[in-house]
């Protein structure tokens, strides 16, 4: 099958679509509210529901501060949570206005692509981070968490949750090892080669 | 969306139904993904017509929004789980084709379904006989690129067509 052998068949399918019942308008009105209603993507709902997270546990952080004491050890899990809580503000918001698809007509399916790649890029790149960090995260924010909820501070009596916490690291850094392959393999290097593909589409190196 | 707004778009898209079925069948696969890709589509362009001004043609900006629908429909890892309806939206013709002409479909969609998401496009917007300008307009590259690019697809589809014939 040539080219033109393809056009001629997609005009005869062209016509055969021209027999196509009109869309059923009062299905589409009830389609487009439902849809509506659940319309903002995992993505949004994820970064939405992390920023609103973030606020709270900042906020309750800082109500608690006085309950922080003077532990040199307990000051740097407090510093690293807060770290982590800001980083998580920050990014959230940077997803949502600067790289989440938006109104899909303003775009060209190159910037558009682009963008979605990006966007998939920035967040492989982020959970590898996340999954890098994590057990200095769980450490930290465990030490805060039992200081202000128990006033306990863990590093006193450190031989007994660290057993605790060396376990959840380890299962942690199993699953992270995991992940990472998955993540990293499969996602960062196909995105990778599809943004190189854009940007030699637009330099017209095809 | 005014009421006025609400009759405008149930009519465009009435209109330009078979653009958005021709998307849906070149992006997707099965009846069930077809017909979720396209409520998707009818949604983004719900939402944008509001803002629709008329500086580019309806059906230009509509192909930008299916297509950047679609592109974005299939690099989404997990997806929201479809809302099934009693009737399709989209009326789907059974065999708009004869027998031997729908063998030839057939094999139209396999070469094409091998083709990366950004080819495909430029390919649907060839067979949509849409002129170079357009298809920058649509894609966002240059004129020139797009018929050197669109070349490279063809002599790409020559070569698949041969192996999936042989």
């Amino acid at each position: 099958m040539d080219i033109e052998q393809m056009k001629q068949l997609w005009n005869k399918l062209d016509t055969g679509l021209d027999k196509q019942q009109a869309i059923n308008t009062e299905l589409l009105k009830q389609m487009v509210k439902d849809r509506n209603t659940r319309s903002l993507s995992s993505i949004s709902w994820m970064e939405y529901l992390g920023i609103t997270v973030a606020v709270v546990v900042m906020m309750v952080f800082v109500v608690m501060l006085p309950k922080l004491g003077n532990t040199p050890l307990l000051i740097i899990s407090y510093i690293i949570s807060m770290m982590i809580m800001v980083i998580t503000l920050v990014t959230g918001i940077y997803k949502l206005r600067h790289i989440t698809p938006d109104d899909y007509s303003k775009r060209t399916v190159v910037e558009m692509s682009e963008r979605i790649e990006k966007l998939r890029l920035f967040i492989a790149k982020e959970k590898i981070a996340a999954l890098v960090s994590g057990p200095v995260m769980i450490a930290a924010f465990t030490a805060v968490v039992y200081k202000f909820v128990h006033d306990v501070n863990i590093f006193t009596n450190i031989t007994v949750y660290l057993p605790r916490i060396i376990a959840g690291t380890i299962a942690y850094v199993i699953l992270a090892a995991l992940l990472y392959k998955q993540v990293y393999f499969r996602n960062i290097n196909e995105i990778k080669s599809n943004l190189d593909e854009l940007s030699q589409l637009k330099k017209g190196i095809v | 969306m005014t009421q006025e707004q609400e009759t405008a778009f149930v009519q465009m898209i009435q209109q330009h139904q078979k653009l958005i079925y021709k998307v849906c069948s070149i992006y997707a696969s099965g009846t069930g993904e077809k017909e979720d890709l396209a409520q998707e589509i009818i949604l983004q362009s719900w939402k944008a017509y509001p803002r629709f001004k008329g500086e580019s043609g309806i059906s230009t900006w509509l192909y930008r929004i299916s297509l950047n629908t679609a592109i974005n429909y299939i690099r989404k890892q997990k997806r929201s789980p479809q809302i099934i309806y009693p009737e399709e939206l989209l009326y789907h013709p059974g065999e708009p084709l004869s027998d031997a002409n729908n063998e030839e479909y057939k094999l139209l969609q396999q070469m094409i379904a091998g083709l990366p998401p950004l080819d495909k496009a430029l390919i649907l917007l060839y067979l949509e006989d849409k002129t170079y300008k357009e298809m920058a307009e649509i894609i966002g590259i240059s004129a020139s690129n797009a018929g050197t690019r669109l070349n490279r697809i063809k002599e790409k589809l020559k070569q698949q067509a041969k192996q999936l014939t042989r």
